[in-house]
């Protein structure tokens, strides 16, 4: 039922390379806060490098994030939610 | 800021050289290169530092120029970044922290015991109920050893849960740790840290030893239970109430029923009982509560058991049972049927015995005091003998249906009542001039009953007894007997008196042709006759006897002189010759007669009679109507001539025999001895006493052989009594002179003792006086032998010869026989009782027994009594008895030590 109304907002970073990957998807997640918290959005970043996977996720969980992790055809895809439990 | 300082540079700068303005300038401009080139650096190392933290790899330059180093602001990103992280932090803790208030709360509410140990088994924490259980005063636990502070004492390791932990990983219990007499369930769960490693234990102690002890309880009472159930003497079956199906059974039942347990769990209680009622539970289908009650049981092969039967409803597991149990009662009703048929026994006997009985209540005044009795019941006897029907008597008072005196014994019945003895008594009751003996005992608080046995004939029975004794059945004079008493008691009455007495023997004539022609009623008609009319020719005080066929004696007491006794002869001849009309026939009677005078013609009565007899023959022969008794007579011997070839023989012939009689403790009564006295049934002439043939037996020398079968009977008889089981009894035998003269006595005895087995103490030999003092040292001496073997000494009829008591001394003698003459009239004449005195109290002064004999009356016993006599002889205990008297009598309990001979 949440799902219905919680919006995906994509950040295509393919081609960069840590750090930029982490700090574009901080920026985003810093920029989302609130919609995030309040659990109407959820970002959905896509990533080709694989360092990414590691360090976006441990960063976002630090600050009391969701994070999962899928593979897609070409990388990643690294989901952010507001809650952990997510 | 740039924009400011550029101003302030703009203002320094309009008031200078250009040259050196623009030397300055580039100076400048290097210059501000060279610290933007610091400020990148610097901002980059930041950054690269703030990554670092975040775990990712520095920013490489060729990522990110400076313009856009600045424009992406990465310092901002991390800054807004790790306010976040700081926040949830933050967030995070707190909710740590009510977790571990929830964490707190929950382990202090569990019932458990819950320790956190480290890998080590130092306590971590502890909830509240492990305080309580394992260290209630101890405050500082945390960081203790759990082994030092809980197990306090060396654990194998593989009984302990760390140690099991630390080599096998996973959880493990201890189903059963003790500590302080408590048993826990202990469960330990590791909690591992990230490297997988055990960092922490969970120790859940559950405390279950309220459950040990339930269990433990439970199963003692089951044991208990089974206990009661297999030694109650009942049979016991449990039954599921829905299905009456026995669910379980105790032993005896098993036995009682016959069956193995298989075989009745689970069958239906109604093929073993209720059989008949099947349907009817009294429980299940009548709605009782218990049920109690006799019932048949039946047993696996067909029987039938009576029983007790008691049920009672119980829950088991939820359901209803029914608990019943069988007490076997065939035993009880064995008794009972037994009882019943005593009881009818009783009952029959009750209603078919001869004496009455009837059962009596006493009944009370207000004081509380019994005044009178009721009867309840009586028996059909009872109802004869008093002649009144059981429904007039049921419920009344005594005093309504006795008078006196059966009221009167109301105080032996109270006595009866209180002490529970029995009592009996003879009573008389007047109203229906009956005797009775009646026999009250209690048979049950507050009442008694009495059997009437009606013994009013038995009384007049005895008395007639008593008068045949001593009175002649056919014509009422006294008989041989009295008339033998009656003349020692007035020869020893005239003896001292000084009077004269006469003995009169009279024989009919011709009286055997009477009987022979005319028959014996026409004979006794006769007798009868005589007999009155000679009663009505003498004195009341004299005495007329009858003492054979148509013998008869007279006793004149008193008379003067011979011409007296003549003309008393006379007028007695005269009597009977009047003539008689006897059954329509005229009859004329004649007689012969004898007179023997007291003391010319024999002092004492076994003289008097002999010549008195002898003088009657000589009438007879002579045909004189009387003849006084001469001299010359004796000459003849008439006896002699009769009996001396007679008593040579009666040995032979077997026509001696022995008669006992008793001799009394003058004190108690008690039977202590007997004299044994020598009878001859002469073959024609009848009994005869030893008077009339001892004189001759001494002058012939026969004594010596007849004295020896005396003693050698008289001893072997008492032995026979002893063996017998009678109590011991001295046995005493009169000795003659003779028999001391011709010497031998002493050998004779040992030889008869030795013969017979008699105990030598048992014997006790009577010698009279004469005896004693006709050779007084040849008799001293054999007296002495004798007294050396044990035997008892007596000197018989003293008082009547010469000696003096000190004489007696020098004689080792026992007991003084008082002769009878004194006994006779010891309360009549004071001369006797001074004599009887005299002799009772010297003899006792020489340490002698004093033995009265020919005791007759009350009086004479109690003046007796009264002197200190010591033992007793005569006709008031018992007259000299034949073997088989005496036997019957000691086998009654006469010669027993419990009875009186006093009451007879």
């Amino acid at each position: 039922m949440a799902d219905a109304t919680v919006e995906t907002m994509e950040f295509d970073i393919r081609g960069q390379i840590c750090p930029s990957t982490l700090l574009t998807a901080l920026r985003a997640v810093n920029q989302h806060r609130e919609r995030l918290r309040g659990g109407s959005l959820r970002l959905s970043i896509l990533t080709d490098n694989r360092a990414a996977t590691n360090t976006i996720p441990e960063a976002v969980r630090n600050m009391g994030y969701g994070v999962s992790v899928s593979r897609t055809g070409t990388g990643y895809c690294i989901a952010i939610e507001g809650d952990m439990g997510g | 800021m740039k924009g400011l300082k550029a101003t302030e540079h703009w203002a320094d700068v309009a008031g200078s050289d250009p040259a050196a303005e623009l030397v300055r300038l580039r100076e400048e401009n290097a210059s501000l290169r060279e610290r933007e080139a610091a400020a990148a650096g610097y901002v980059r190392a930041k950054i690269d530092q703030l990554l670092q933290v975040m775990g990712t790899l520095p920013l490489h330059p060729e990522e990110l120029d400076d313009a856009t180093l600045f424009a992406l602001d990465p310092i901002g990103i991390l800054s807004d970044a790790f306010a976040q992280v700081l926040e949830h932090s933050q967030k995070t803790n707190e909710a740590l922290a009510v977790a571990r208030d929830e964490i707190s709360a929950i382990l202090d509410s569990a019932g458990a015991a819950i320790l956190v140990v480290d890998s080590e088994g130092r306590i971590q924490n502890r909830n509240s109920r492990s305080r309580e259980l394992f260290f209630p005063s101890q405050e500082a636990v945390i960081g203790r050893s759990c082994r030092e502070m809980i197990c306090r004492r060396p654990v194998a390791p593989v009984t302990c849960l760390l140690d099991r932990i630390s080599r096998h990983g996973g959880r493990a219990e201890d189903e059963d740790f003790t500590l302080d007499g408590k048993h826990f369930h202990v469960v330990a769960t590791p909690l591992h840290d990230r490297q997988g490693v055990v960092s922490r234990v969970v120790l859940v102690y559950t405390d279950f030893t309220q459950r040990r002890r339930m269990e433990q309880s439970l199963l003692e009472a089951e044991a208990r239970l089974r206990t009661i159930l297999t030694s109650v003497q009942a049979g016991i079956l449990l039954i599921e109430a829905e299905s009456h199906r026995i669910v379980d059974v105790n032993d005896l039942g098993l036995r009682m029923i016959g069956a193995p347990r298989e075989a009745v769990l689970g069958a239906e209680c109604h093929r073993f009982v209720c059989a008949v009622t099947c349907g009817e539970c009294p429980i299940t289908e009548l709605g009782q509560t218990v049920d109690s009650a006799d019932r048949w049981l039946l047993t696996a092969n067909g029987g039938r058991l009576p029983v007790l039967k008691t049920v009672t409803k119980i829950m088991l597991d939820g359901r209803m049972h029914l608990l019943e149990s069988f007490v076997d009662l065939s035993e009880r009703k064995q008794a009972e049927a037994a009882l019943q048929a005593s009881e009818q026994k009783y009952r029959t006997l009750y209603a078919a015995m001869k004496e009455g009985v009837s059962l009596n209540e006493l009944v009370h005044d207000a004081a509380g005091c019994p005044v009178d009795f009721r009867i309840i019941d009586v028996n059909p006897a009872y109802e004869s003998i008093f002649n009144l029907p059981r429904q007039a008597v049921l419920g009344r008072l005594a005093s309504e249906i006795y008078p006196e005196p059966v009221s009167s014994h109301l105080d032996i019945y109270i006595r009866v009542v209180e002490s529970g003895q029995p009592v009996s008594f003879e009573s008389s009751y007047e109203p229906l001039q009956k005797t009775f003996h009646v026999s009250a005992f209690a048979p049950a608080e507050g009442r008694f009953a009495t059997v009437f046995e009606d013994i009013t004939e038995r009384k007049r029975a005895e008395v007639e007894v008593q008068r045949l004794a001593y009175f002649d059945s056919l014509t009422g004079l006294p008989n041989r007997s009295l008339f033998r008493d009656r003349l020692e008691q007035a020869l020893a009455h005239a003896g001292r008196a000084g009077h004269r007495v006469a003995l009169m023997f009279l024989d009919l004539d011709q009286f055997k042709e009477v009987n022979d022609t005319l028959g014996h009623a026409t004979g006794d008609h006769l007798l009868k006759m005589v007999a009155d009319r000679l009663g009505n020719s003498v004195r009341k005080s004299d005495t007329v006897a009858r003492i054979g066929g148509d013998e008869f004696v007279v006793i004149l007491t008193d008379v003067e002189g011979e011409v007296d006794v003549s003309a008393a002869a006379s007028k007695l001849l005269s009597a009977i010759a009047v003539p008689a009309q006897v059954e329509g026939r005229e009859m004329f009677i004649t007689g012969s007669l004898g007179i023997a005078l007291f003391p010319e013609d024999g002092e004492t009565a076994e003289t008097l009679i002999k010549n008195a007899d002898a003088a009657m023959y000589q009438a007879k022969e002579h045909g004189d109507t009387h003849q006084f008794y001469t001299t010359a007579m004796n000459a003849l011997a008439l006896e002699r001539l009769l009996l001396g070839n007679d008593l040579r023989r009666a040995l032979e012939r077997n026509e001696f025999f022995l008669v006992y009689q008793p001799q009394v403790n003058i004190d108690s009564g008690r039977m202590t001895g007997m004299e044994a006295l020598l009878r001859w049934r002469h073959p024609d002439l009848g009994l005869l006493p030893p008077s009339q043939f001892i004189p001759l037996a001494e002058e012939t020398g026969l004594i010596l052989p007849i004295g020896r079968w005396v003693l050698e009977t008289a001893c072997a008889q008492n032995r026979a009594w002893q063996q017998a089981g009678f109590p011991p009894l001295m046995v005493a035998v009169n000795l003659s002179g003779r028999q001391f003269r011709e010497g031998g006595v002493a050998e004779m005895v040992a030889e008869v003792l030795a013969a017979t087995g008699m105990p030598a103490h048992l014997l006790e030999l009577e010698i009279t006086e004469t005896v004693l003092m006709d050779n007084a040292e040849t008799t001293r001496r054999t007296l002495n032998e004798l007294k050396a073997m044990g035997l008892q000494l007596a000197i018989d009829d003293f008082g009547t010869g010469y000696s003096s008591l000190s004489y007696l001394k020098h004689f080792p003698i026992d007991r003084l026989k008082i002769d009878r003459s004194f006994v006779h009239d010891i309360t009549r004449h004071d001369d006797d009782a001074a004599i009887a005195e005299a002799i009772i109290a010297m003899g006792h002064s020489l340490r002698l027994k004093i033995v009265a004999e020919g005791v007759e009356t009350l009086e004479q016993v109690e003046f007796l009594r009264a002197r200190g006599c010591d033992e007793m002889q005569g006709f008031f205990f018992r007259r000299p008895e034949t073997l088989e008297d005496f036997t019957g009598m000691l086998q009654h309990g006469l010669g027993n030590d419990q009875i009186c001979l006093f009451s007879g």
